[in-house]
């Protein structure tokens, strides 16, 4: 093979290298996110397990839990889900409409910022838990490197939801994505991954469009409500 | 073949100020073997033959007794021999290449060379010895062994018999006592952390050889932290460790004490530290499985536990507990023991977003607009609903909510109800995560 044939495919030279215009492929294990058109936006077809996933937002309630829910029910079921620090309490009810076992589910709520760090290193240290999921704010980017290179020693799903604010800041996770609500669903922006920029949000649908099945028990006046 | 191993602590070194030391010792040493005696009152034996296969060999079984008796104290001299006198007088050698005899002919050629007063017994008849010219103890065993007798004590010559494994040794096992409380008084007043974690060690070494001698594992222990006394004297600080599964393992203490001593403040420093050990049990045996074992992350899951317990407290850790209740925020229990959930008692699934993932732990008042609920100036359309729920008429907290789900105008869904009672009262209860 030719040295011009080697440069036209990097990715033959070694697996971390890619060109500009592919994804890479990941070295680790992904998770489906089983939203088909997020999984051809990333490299190796799912969220990163092992690596640190940042997730930024204007506010809670944006869906952010929704957009993890498939990859959270293909994950082991023995191991368990921790929340570290969530912005409000979590409803079991609403885990177990999820098809999720509500035993799995740990709350950490830890009274500061730097305890919920430190939670969140120890949760990745022991590997015990299948995904982390921490809302610690505002996190430095040493702290932010430090659970990257623990995250990567774990195979748990590691995700930091911030404040859309950061958004400008330089962060250490392999995969960055900005969410906000829209019609009927979420729009996923993908800030940083492991290949080209991403052109344009993705709109994913978590709500079924149509709403006469959903009224099940009493009649109301669509004209007052609308 | 008998094979001893002997921890000393050297002549010149201040000997150890107590008992408190060698049976702290002793119990460490458990853990290598059952058969441990105090001996001679600066050192501690033990019978290694029937240990070495466990442990890997000889060579591993020093390295290991040697790095706990380092972590015990730093004088500690380990001497191998085929006899407890034997092992005992090599440890003293002063070449560390003469301390270890595995066989009887070298343990004999080792003790040809050291001074012969290393025999306690051999210092009372210190002129006759001196003047015979035998400054060895080869010397010692090459005189005639009838003249020796009648000259010298019999003690002196069953002494070097039982050197040289001649005859057998009857030494008093040490019994390890039934209830765990020991104490040590470190060099110094010890106020950090850090130092107060080391002083601690030897404590903890005693407590796994212990809790390994009797094959049992424990669920709590005490650390009991002694102050100053005289006229600022406060009470004592009592450190209480509890574990989730039962531990006997020191890394498992060692994980959890650090966290717990890192966040309990001390006002006074600490003179004296006591270890009581809590109820201990039997141990379930050790499950070694070919394959990776599904309970292998339930037990890394409560040493996680374990560990977060001692710096964020029960509170700061919580499992759901969900209540049979209609009203929301009652049936959205989280229990804050650190023992496994029950599986709890959950009504039949409702639809997938029949409930927000973010309960509010209040009710927020809503603004209203026309008669539509606003929520941070944004107009709430309601797009589905409404759930009826209505109970607590049996108590004063009669509830009637009729419950809808709310879009603001980007997309965002809320959980809001209306109060039957009043009218037109909003709240939002919940976001749609």
């Amino acid at each position: 093979m030719t040295d011009l044939a080697l440069l036209r495919h990097p990715e033959r030279i070694h697996p971390a290298l890619w060109r500009a215009t592919q994804l890479a492929r990941p070295s680790g294990a992904t998770a489906p996110t089983g939203f088909t058109e997020l999984d051809q936006a990333l490299p190796g077809q799912g969220w990163p397990v092992g690596q640190l996933i940042e997730v930024m937002l204007e506010r809670p309630g944006c869906g952010e839990l929704q957009l993890f829910r498939p990859a959270l029910a293909g994950l082991l079921p023995e191991r368990s889900i921790a929340l570290v620090r969530p912005p409000h309490p979590p409803c079991i009810q609403a885990w177990a409409n999820w098809q999720l076992a509500p035993e799995r589910l740990l709350w950490l709520q830890p009274s500061s910022t730097a305890d919920a760090l430190w939670a969140t290193e120890q949760v990745l240290r022991h590997n015990s838990c299948a995904a982390v999921f921490c809302w610690a704010h505002p996190i430095r980017a040493a702290s932010l490197r430090r659970l990257q290179l623990l995250a990567r020693q774990s195979d748990s799903l590691c995700i930091v939801l911030r404040p859309s604010a950061v958004l400008a800041q330089a962060s250490a996770a392999v995969l960055r994505l900005a969410i906000q609500p829209c019609q009927h669903g979420m729009q996923v922006h993908i800030v940083k991954r492991q290949g080209m920029a991403h052109p344009a949000p993705l709109t994913l649908q978590l709500y079924a469009s149509h709403r006469a099945a959903s009224y099940r028990h009493v009649p109301v006046d669509l004209s007052e409500m609308a | 073949m008998s094979l001893w191993i002997c921890l000393r602590w050297p002549e010149a070194s201040p000997a150890p100020d107590t008992s408190a030391t060698l049976q702290r010792l002793a119990l460490a040493m458990l853990r290598y073997s059952p058969r441990v005696a105090c001996f001679r009152q600066n050192a501690v034996v033990l019978e290694v033959a029937a240990s070495l296969s466990l442990f890997g060999g000889v060579r591993k079984l020093c390295r290991r007794i040697r790095q706990t008796a380092r972590r015990l104290s730093d004088t500690l001299r380990l001497g191998l021999a085929p006899s407890a006198t034997g092992a005992w007088l090599l440890a003293a050698s002063p070449r560390p290449a003469h301390r270890r005899a595995l066989q009887a002919r070298s343990l004999a050629r080792k003790l040809a060379g050291l001074p012969v007063f290393c025999l306690p017994e051999a210092r009372a008849h210190h002129t006759w010895l001196t003047n015979i010219g035998c400054r060895k103890l080869g010397d010692l065993r090459k005189l005639p062994r009838q003249g020796l007798q009648q000259r010298s004590s019999p003690a002196l010559l069953h002494a070097l018999d039982a050197a040289y494994g001649q005859v057998p040794e009857n030494l008093p096992w040490f019994v390890a006592p039934a209830r765990f409380r020991q104490s040590l008084q470190p060099d110094f007043h010890l106020q950090q952390a850090a130092a107060l974690l080391a002083a601690t060690q030897p404590l903890l070494l005693a407590l796994c050889g212990w809790l390994q001698n009797r094959q049992e594992a424990l669920h709590d222990f005490v650390l009991v932290l002694h102050h100053e006394k005289g006229q600022r004297a406060c009470p004592p600080t009592q450190v209480a460790l509890r574990f989730s599964a039962a531990t006997w393992r020191i890394e498992d203490f060692n994980r959890v004490l650090k966290e717990r001593l890192q966040h309990c403040p001390l006002r006074r420093p600490v003179i004296r530290i006591e270890l009581i050990a809590g109820p201990s049990h039997g141990r379930a045996p050790a499950n070694d499985a070919l394959f990776p074992d599904p309970a292998r992350h339930a037990q890394d899951e409560r040493r996680l536990l374990d560990l977060l317990a001692a710096r964020l407290g029960n509170v700061g850790i919580r499992r759901p507990r969900p209540l049979a209740h209609h009203l929301p925020e009652q049936a959205n229990c989280w229990a804050t023991d650190p023992a496994s959930p029950s599986p709890g008692s959950l009504p039949a699934s409702l639809g997938v977003n029949a409930r927000p993932f973010w309960l509010l732990a209040q009710p927020q008042p809503l603004l209203t607009h026309q008669e539509r609920p606003m929520y941070q100036g944004r107009p709430l359309r309601l797009v589905q609903g409404p759930e009826r729920i209505e109970t607590g008429w049996y108590a004063d907290t009669h509830q009637r909510r009729d419950y809808f789900v709310a879009r603001d105008p980007e997309g965002a869904r809320y959980w809001v109800y209306r109060e039957r009672e009043t009218g037109e009262n909003w709240f939002l209860h919940g976001l749609f995560a």
